[in-house]
């Protein structure tokens, strides 16, 4: 699509009192394969190898989308509606058509006033794009999928036990163009390299799954020989594990379990910390006060930043709506500090004329390293070591949780027994109030922070 | 002949033949499937009206089968034929055929097929749906003073596709109508949230009274004195939609074929064998008319005539649910093995599997021992009836099962006793959750709409239902 076409009819067209027009040109490469197909025989299953991918798919595209604005005056009072669309061609009648349906959406709309994004606006530099994938050929893409898809496949063949039962791998490349009624104009590159990955173990009679989500902008950042070696790993020790405890004391969340428990996506911060819930007087935010509620705080204050600008991060954004991102701290020693928002809501809350900038939307999860050992978090009683979750999701009003274990072990006395199956059970906001970090890091999908979190007091439900 | 198709659809339908013969110059066989979208939301909350119309989001997938593996070309450029000619031969040209199995195309068929309804959402306009959309929201906000921020959402969504392989040319139009009401409440410490959705194929879905809005209300508040459940096993008994998400759970994704063939269900070791209490009867049925996961034709281009029976009198059957690619690999390793409707994809752009539709227990008829809701509470004794599914997550290997609920109501002595639970978690071990299954209500009500995804991605629109079921299971 002529993008230049649809913005001159955007232009002249009357009763939009603003617009974002983006434009997003894509092209994927998606590797299915299904290493070894399964049989029942004599009761077990038998494998038979499949050398051939299930599918390659090829996906170039565009999309191109149109935000309006809409201000009007209903019985003396000023109001203000937005409506998104999509455009399918340039032709200048159906352009109009879409504007039309999209002006007579948002002109309806009584919410109360706000500005639009304005020329000064200053956008961050942030690195979103791979420069070996973002120039491949088509062909150069297939192999490198290919390269990384068989060093998985050997490096899970050293591992004991363990067979690939499917891998996924999914390259895609953006480039993106924002104009804005505004004069602004900004392109920027970006690519993405993800990989779902089943691992199967089978241990005598016992038998586990377990599935590896690896998100990144690099292909580089997606190591082959780790993801094999780890996953591979928890595969076989939850083919093994024993029935959960039932348990009320200190827990560690170790690794995946860890970053579930931080990240912004799973977390109920998002939904506190936003100004849009602030303004709907939903959020038990308030500027300076613990998030950790009423209790006398032990342990560590955590401190949470949103960062969109970590190089290479999978929430890295340079804007959102063509209002440029920023990082911000959400919590600071475990008190409520910054907001997230739109131009809206920050104007809503009086937040710019604080002179405040908006946020936009959530960016990676940065948590600063904590003092302790992750060797220490463990202590010398009991204690349970949570490993991954199936799918830990907090309530975003309560913060409460419970969420099933996939794999967790009952350390005493020195020896560490695995389990799996049963309910962690908690609220994060209360569990802040007795949290200790580990020192060392890691990175996983956009959680950048601390590998182990020991929480003094949760509940499992075996 | 004219099939009410947006019109860039219409003449693309008579295309899709000429791309489908383009392609089998080189391979034995290819088909194509074009997606488009349409439609319209609403949504209110108390800082923010917006509508908003459903982007259409065309495009079009050309797949091309070598005896092994599908080879496809995905774009959203539907409308240059000369650029889809084009990616089709690039597509075919570098494809070497292998001696491997090889699909059937079918019989020939030219159908058309469209969701009825008795008010037509195309035909409702902006203002009828805001006005649905603010009269509940007013409804909520004046219930009571501690509902701080009642949300309420009006829309419809307008699914079109067309299949062609050498044989089949088929498209669909496909509505759903969705009213959701997700009232939050504060008492100034504690911050509570409900939701209440209303699914069906036209506007009559949104016809929801005003009792039923503020019981939605009512119920909100007083999740602001609920307790939370002491975790433990319970008996329970689970609304239809929960009731579904079970089987949906269980033996849904456990049935796909292609995570059979991957060696990631067990149900492949018990078809035949006995899985669950005779009671248990569990289905997949995509043309089950106008729910929310309803299809008529698959992504593969296979009618949804045929319900796919998975649990039978509690014994798990070889009818499983499949896509092209698995029963082309599997259709001479697992005999009885049939091609069904289950074969769908996310977008246009990803890979096809073997998904779910609709997928419910069958209610239990009043001869065989079938009870009305209220004479299955009375026969419970102690027990909690579990309310207003959230989420559910499988584990077709370990028949594990996890499904979160907003409520639970206390059954004491046969009687709800008015106490409420907020948030109650389920696990189990499937085989023990469904051989305790002791007691089925007579109704079938599959009107749920949700979601569901391939682990957590490759996410379709699906139902769930069934009667209420009495089960036990560990409750936290």
């Amino acid at each position: 699509m002529n993008i230049d076409k649809i913005k001159a009819t955007v232009a002249k067209t009357e009763g939009l009192t603003g617009w974002v027009l983006r434009r997003v040109e894509t092209d994927a490469t998606t590797v299915i394969r299904l290493p070894g197909i399964y049989t029942v025989e004599n009761d077990r299953f038998v494998r038979h190898a499949n050398p051939y991918p299930r599918e390659v798919i090829n996906a170039p595209g565009e999309e191109v989308w149109v935000t309006v604005y809409c201000r009007s005056n209903k019985d003396g009072v000023e109001q203000m509606g937005e409506a998104q669309g999509q455009f399918v061609t340039d032709d200048e009648i159906a352009v109009k058509a879409t504007l039309a349906g999209l002006i007579a959406a948002a002109g309806g709309q009584p919410n109360k006033p706000y500005p639009l994004v304005d020329k000064a606006a200053v956008y961050p530099k942030v690195e979103l794009a791979d420069p070996k994938l973002i120039d491949a050929s088509r062909p150069e893409l297939l192999a490198r999928v290919q390269q990384f898809s068989d060093d998985v496949l050997r490096a899970t063949a050293a591992e004991s036990g363990v067979d690939v039962s499917n891998l996924e791998v999914f390259i895609r490349r953006f480039r993106t163009r924002v104009e804005t009624s505004a004069g602004i104009r900004i392109e920027y590159p970006a690519t993405r390299a993800d990989a779902e990955i089943c691992f199967i173990a089978r241990v005598g009679d016992k038998v586990a799954e377990h599935t590896a989500r690896l998100h990144a902008r690099r292909f580089e950042d997606l190591d082959p020989e780790e993801l094999a070696r780890t996953n591979a790993g928890y595969a076989r020790a939850i083919a093994q594990a024993g029935p959960p405890p039932q348990y009320q004391g200190p827990v560690v969340l170790s690794g995946e379990a860890a970053s579930n428990f931080m990240r912004l996506e799973q977390e109920p911060l998002v939904f506190h910390c936003s100004a849009r819930t602030v303004h709907e007087k939903m959020s038990r935010y308030e500027k300076g006060k613990p998030a950790w509620g009423d209790k006398p705080l032990q342990g560590d204050a955590l401190t949470l930043f949103s960062d969109p600008l970590v190089p290479f991060g999978i929430g890295s954004r340079i804007e959102t709506d063509a209002t440029p991102t920023r990082r911000i701290a959400l919590l600071e020693e475990g008190r409520y500090a910054e907001l997230f928002g739109t131009l809206r809501f920050y104007h809503y809350l009086g937040l710019l004329e604080q002179g405040k900038r908006p946020t936009g939307y959530p960016g990676n999860t940065v948590v600063p390293a904590g003092k302790a050992r992750a060797a220490d978090l463990l202590g010398t009683e009991r204690v349970v070591v949570v490993k991954t979750l199936s799918d830990f999701r907090a309530d975003p009003a309560s913060g409460d949780f419970a969420s099933e274990i996939r794999l967790g072990e009952v350390i005493e006395n020195g020896a560490a027994v695995p389990f799996r199956g049963g309910l962690l059970i908690g609220n994060w906001f209360a569990a802040l109030a007795d949290i200790r970090l580990s020192q060392e890091i890691m990175v996983m999908d956009d959680y950048y922070g601390p590998s182990a979190i020991r929480v003094g007091d949760l509940q499992v439900a075996g | 002949m004219n099939h009410n198709l947006p019109p860039e659809l219409e003449g693309l339908r008579g295309f899709l033949p000429e791309l489908v013969a383009a392609a089998e110059k080189k391979v034995p066989y290819a088909s194509a499937l074009v997606t488009q979208s349409a439609g319209e939301t609403v949504f209110k909350s108390p800082a923010d009206e917006r509508t908003n119309p459903v982007p259409p989001q065309p495009g079009i997938r050309i797949s091309a089968w070598d005896g092994a593996t599908f080879h496809s070309v995905a774009t959203s450029r539907i409308e240059d034929r000369d650029y889809l000619l084009r990616l089709t031969r690039e597509l075919v040209e570098t494809i070497t055929v292998k001696d491997g199995p090889m699909p059937e195309a079918g019989p020939q068929l030219d159908k058309h097929f469209k969701s009825e309804c008795k008010e037509d959402p195309a035909l409702v306009t902006t203002q009828q749906r805001q006005e649905v959309s603010r009269h509940a929201f007013e409804l909520l906000k004046g219930f009571d003073a501690r509902i701080v921020a009642p949300r309420a959402m009006c829309g419809y969504s307008r699914e079109y596709r067309l299949f062609c392989n050498r044989r089949k040319l088929l498209s669909s139009d496909i509505s759903n109508v969705s009213f959701y009401l997700v009232p939050m409440a504060s008492d100034g410490k504690k911050q509570v949230m409900n939701f209440a959705g209303f699914n069906g194929t036209g506007h009559e879905a949104t016809r929801v009274s005003d009792e039923k809005i503020r019981e939605v209300a009512d119920l909100t508040v007083r999740y602001l004195s609920a307790d939370k459940i002491t975790p433990g096993e319970y008996r329970v008994i689970l609304d239809p939609d929960i009731t579904g998400t079970l089987a949906h759970e269980s033996f849904g994704h456990g049935c796909e074929v292609d995570a059979l063939m991957r060696g990631a269900a067990r149900a492949a070791l018990y078809v035949g064998r006995r899985v669950g209490s005779d009671l248990v009867n569990i289905v997949d049925f995509g043309g089950l008319p106008g729910r929310h996961g309803s299809i008529f034709f698959s992504d593969d281009g296979v009618l949804a005539e045929e319900p796919a029976v998975l649990v039978k009198d509690g014994i798990l059957q070889p009818t499983l649910m499949t896509d092209l690619y698995s029963y082309l690999h599997m259709r001479d390793r697992l005999p009885g093995l049939a091609l069904s409707a289950n074969g769908r994809l996310e977008a246009y752009d990803h890979p096809i599997y073997a998904r779910m539709t609709n997928t419910y227990f069958l209610p239990l008829p009043k001869e065989r021992g079938g009870m009305t809701k209220e004479e299955m509470i009375a026969d419970s004794g102690d027990a909690i009836l579990i309310e207003q599914l959230t989420s559910g997550m499988e584990d077709p290997l370990g028949w594990g099962v996890q499904l979160q609920a907003l409520r639970g109501r206390e059954i004491k002595a046969g009687k709800l006793t008015g106490k409420l639970f907020y948030q109650v978690g389920m696990t189990g071990y499937v085989p023990d959750v469904l051989a305790s299954i002791d007691g089925l209500t007579t109704e079938l009500d599959v009107s749920s709409g949700g979601s569901c995804g391939k682990g957590h991605k490759e996410v379709v629109r699906v139902s769930t239902g069934g009667p209420y079921v009495r089960c036990r299971m560990k409750l936290g």
